[in-house]
């Protein structure tokens, strides 16, 4: 397990381009040094991010902070003969607060670093949007019908507005640094999404695939966490 | 389209990708409704003597916006299964704003004359029933008289003597026409080349203007249309008030002739009734009529000139004039009807409940009751439509029932060109209550699942009638019929006709007013399994 968590921080950092050495090479602890507050920026699936971290004790940490997802694209996508022009609109916005624990701290190897998580969030924007629609010619015998004329498909998904968090993370307790680097890896449990399908002028028999659609979207109630923090230690 | 389904589904899940769920897409399936066709147009054809529909009809669409114009069931190929031709505006092609679709529907049966009707469909017009008569050139109709004779030529393919030939008079067609072939005339095809041959096969149908049948034998079908060419040298829309009409066709050696060397006398005798508009009194001796000519290849009208008006060696009063090429002659007044503007008309007939429909006939005539124009209308309460191609003149309408024949309201309009809204309460037909019986036709296709069915139009009669007792019931909106025209008890068999295909479900007796049913594959196939499974696979088919 250790190894594989190695392997996955390596990835991450050589991704990034970021150099860490010093923060890993870490031995000794001074605790005297510790810095109680940071604020720290973040990157992660579920968006971009500020949080304030308030580290009352060397193993526990308070994180409050906020993440916005905002992902809108207009594609066209050619898929066999037809070509279809899907706008999608994904909106994850949460306002959270975390504790962490180092379960480990009086290592003195790398499992020093692991910090476990709890928290919830609250997710003001929890959903996905699509509207998709030919780009191309249907027929019905030897009519052409334009994608206009067929309508339009209008998909959405919605999760519960709070979601509990648990996850795990490896960062440093004692950095030596003004600036340090953190990693988490979790999920929120979102519940049971809320699906609706509606088809426009020549589609609104698709709506009665939106019960399907929501039985088969009923399992999809985790939002997983990969994130990077990017801390400044206030003190 | 589960692609969409697929693609879409997977950017939605793109943060849940640990979830490992069930496909996003399994099951699914894209409906399409097959109620592309918004605007459409039924003919409904018969027969002038009363024959039986031949079965080689072909029909075609010509003319500025064909382009958009396709059978009902979405080919371009125009099918008339049972004599039932039903046409639809492709979407990209409707009617918008003050644009209207223009375009000819020809339509062609061995031993028939040809038909090329002008088709107007303006927005909003969604449906239209056009009753067509196919006119067999050489037998007599009620309203039409009809003369054949051979005649010999010279080797030289010269008439030889000048011959006369004329339509008989018939128990309803009192007036004739007669055309006269001077001696040594030759005869000319299309080409414009001699023709050669032993005889001159002539034939002509006579016409009586008087006679409300004949409307649907003239040229186009109606007494109005959008391509008149008139003395100054425009065309535009008119109406026709004929006095007399008349169809001449001649053949040499099995080639129609368009043009004579020499040109050759016509005389037609006049309706005696008719009323001139520039004098408003009883045609006479010595009054002009002007003489415009029909070609059924292009459905153009156009003004020959003016004829005069004289009693015949019979007494009648007959327009004479020559012509050097053989078409449909008419004889009478036109009345430009390009400045109008068509009245709107709204019918109450608050006994039609919940959507029924009821056919009836909108019949249009003069102050002196001559008929201008019939239509046969599906009836519902709170109806919108125009009354359209009628002249600047004081008409008559009357509503009246097809099945009871009695008319249900009437009225006058001052100036049917002068536009205007008219509300027109439509009465309750006599005899049994009236009931509104439902068909709702659901129809499930294999591995489609529920699909709107396009509109089509049903056709029915008393059970065991004959074949020609078949009359339009209703269009199914969606699936649905709502009609008056059925009892509960009461059994009848019904038609519907599909691309070259006609079905039919007989002796079906109403049992309640609700008679819904679903169609499909495990669901209801009738009676006849295979073949109607398999109808409804190819129909399914082009939902694509």
């Amino acid at each position: 397990m250790k190894r594989r968590f190695t392997i996955l921080i390596c990835a991450v950092l050589m991704l990034v381009g970021v150099r860490v050495n010093a923060q890993t090479d870490s031995t000794a602890v001074d605790s005297t040094k510790r810095s109680i507050y940071y604020i720290s920026a973040h990157a992660a699936t579920q968006g971009l991010g500020l949080e304030f971290k308030y580290s009352p004790l060397a193993k526990f940490n308070f994180r409050a902070g906020f993440s916005i997802l905002p992902l809108k694209t207009d594609g066209v996508y050619s898929i066999k003969a037809n070509s279809t022009d899907i706008n999608l609109k994904a909106e994850f916005s949460n306002a959270h607060l975390m504790a962490d624990w180092h379960p480990f701290l009086d290592k003195q190897n790398f499992a020093s670093k692991l910090i476990l998580t709890a928290g919830a969030a609250y997710f003001w924007q929890a959903k996905g949007d699509a509207i998709i629609t030919y780009n191309g010619t249907s027929y019905y015998g030897e009519i052409p019908v334009t994608s206009e004329d067929l309508g339009e498909l209008y998909g959405s998904v919605k999760w519960n507005k709070v979601a509990p968090y648990a996850g795990f993370g490896f960062e440093n307790a004692f950095p030596k640094h003004k600036f340090n680097l953190g990693f988490a890896l979790g999920a929120y449990y979102m519940g049971k999404p809320d699906v609706t399908l509606t088809g426009t002028k020549l589609l609104t028999k698709s709506n009665q695939n939106e019960e399907q659609l929501r039985k088969n979207m009923s399992g999809y109630r985790f939002l997983p966490v990969l994130q990077i923090n990017f801390n400044y230690s206030l003190n | 389209m589960r692609t969409f389904f697929k693609l879409f589904s997977f950017v939605l899940a793109l943060g849940f990708v640990f979830n490992s769920c069930k496909n996003p897409a399994d099951n699914l399936n894209i409906l399409v409704d097959a109620d592309i066709i918004k605007y459409k147009a039924t003919f409904i054809l018969s027969t002038s003597d009363g024959t039986a529909i031949p079965n080689d009809i072909t029909v075609t669409a010509t003319g500025t916006d064909a382009g958009s114009i396709y059978d009902f069931s979405g080919s371009k190929k125009i099918y008339a299964p049972a004599g039932v031709a039903t046409i639809g505006v492709a979407p990209s092609g409707v009617p918008k704003g003050s644009t209207k679709l223009n375009f000819n529907v020809v339509i062609k049966a061995t031993g028939f004359l040809d038909k090329n009707l002008p088709v107007s469909i303006e927005q909003d017009q969604f449906s239209q029933i056009i009753k067509v008569t196919l006119l067999r050139a050489t037998t007599p109709s009620p309203a039409s008289s009809v003369v054949v004779a051979e005649v010999g030529l010279g080797t030289d393919g010269k008439t030889t003597t000048s011959t006369t030939i004329s339509t008989p008079v018939t128990g309803t067609v009192t007036e004739t026409t007669s055309i006269t072939v001077p001696a040594g005339v030759q005869f000319k095809g299309a080409d414009g080349t001699i023709l050669s041959g032993g005889n001159l096969s002539a034939q002509a149908v006579n016409f009586d203007p008087t006679d409300p049948a004949a409307l649907a034998l003239f040229p186009g079908g109606k007494l109005s249309a959008p391509n008149i060419t008139t003395p100054g040298g425009t065309t535009g829309s008119a109406v026709f008030l004929p006095a007399g009409f008349t169809d001449i066709q001649m053949f040499v050696g099995g080639v129609e002739v368009k043009n004579f060397t020499t040109p050759i006398n016509i005389g037609v005798q006049l309706d005696p009734t008719y009323k001139p508009q520039s004098s408003g009194q009883l045609l006479k001796a010595g009054d002009k009529l002007a003489v415009y000519s029909y070609q059924v290849s292009t459905g153009q009208f156009k003004y020959e000139g003016l004829a005069n008006v004289a009693l015949d060696a019979s007494n009648k009063l007959a327009a004479s004039f020559t012509t050097d090429h053989l078409t449909v002659f008419i004889v009478g007044d036109v009345v430009s009807t390009a400045s109008c503007t068509e009245p709107n008309v709204t019918f109450i007939a608050p006994w039609l409940t919940g959507g029924a429909t009821r056919t009836v006939n909108v019949e249009i005539s003069n102050n002196d009751g001559k008929v201008l124009a019939t239509s046969e209308v599906l009836l519902k309460d709170g109806l919108a439509d125009k009354f359209r191609g009628l002249p600047p003149i004081p008409v008559r309408y009357r509503i009246i029932d097809v099945t009871t024949s009695t008319v249900l309201a009437s009225g006058s309009i001052a100036d049917p060109c002068a536009g205007g809204n008219l509300s027109i309460t439509v009465g309750q037909p006599g005899g049994p209550a009236i009931q509104n019986v439902t068909l709702v036709l659901n129809v499930v296709c294999p591995n489609k699942g529920p699909v709107t069915p396009p509109n089509f139009d049903m056709f029915y009669k008393t059970a065991g009638a004959a074949e020609s007792a078949y009359v339009l019931l209703g269009t199914a909106n969606q699936g649905l019929i709502k009609t008056s025209l059925l009892k509960v008890g009461s059994t009848y068999d019904f038609r519907v006709t599909w691309k070259n295909e006609t079905k039919r479900v007989n002796n079906r007796t109403i049992t309640d007013l609700d008679m819904s049913t679903t169609v499909g594959e495990g669901l209801n196939l009738g009676t006849n399994t295979a073949s109607n499974r398999a109808l409804l696979i190819e129909a399914c088919k082009s939902l694509n």
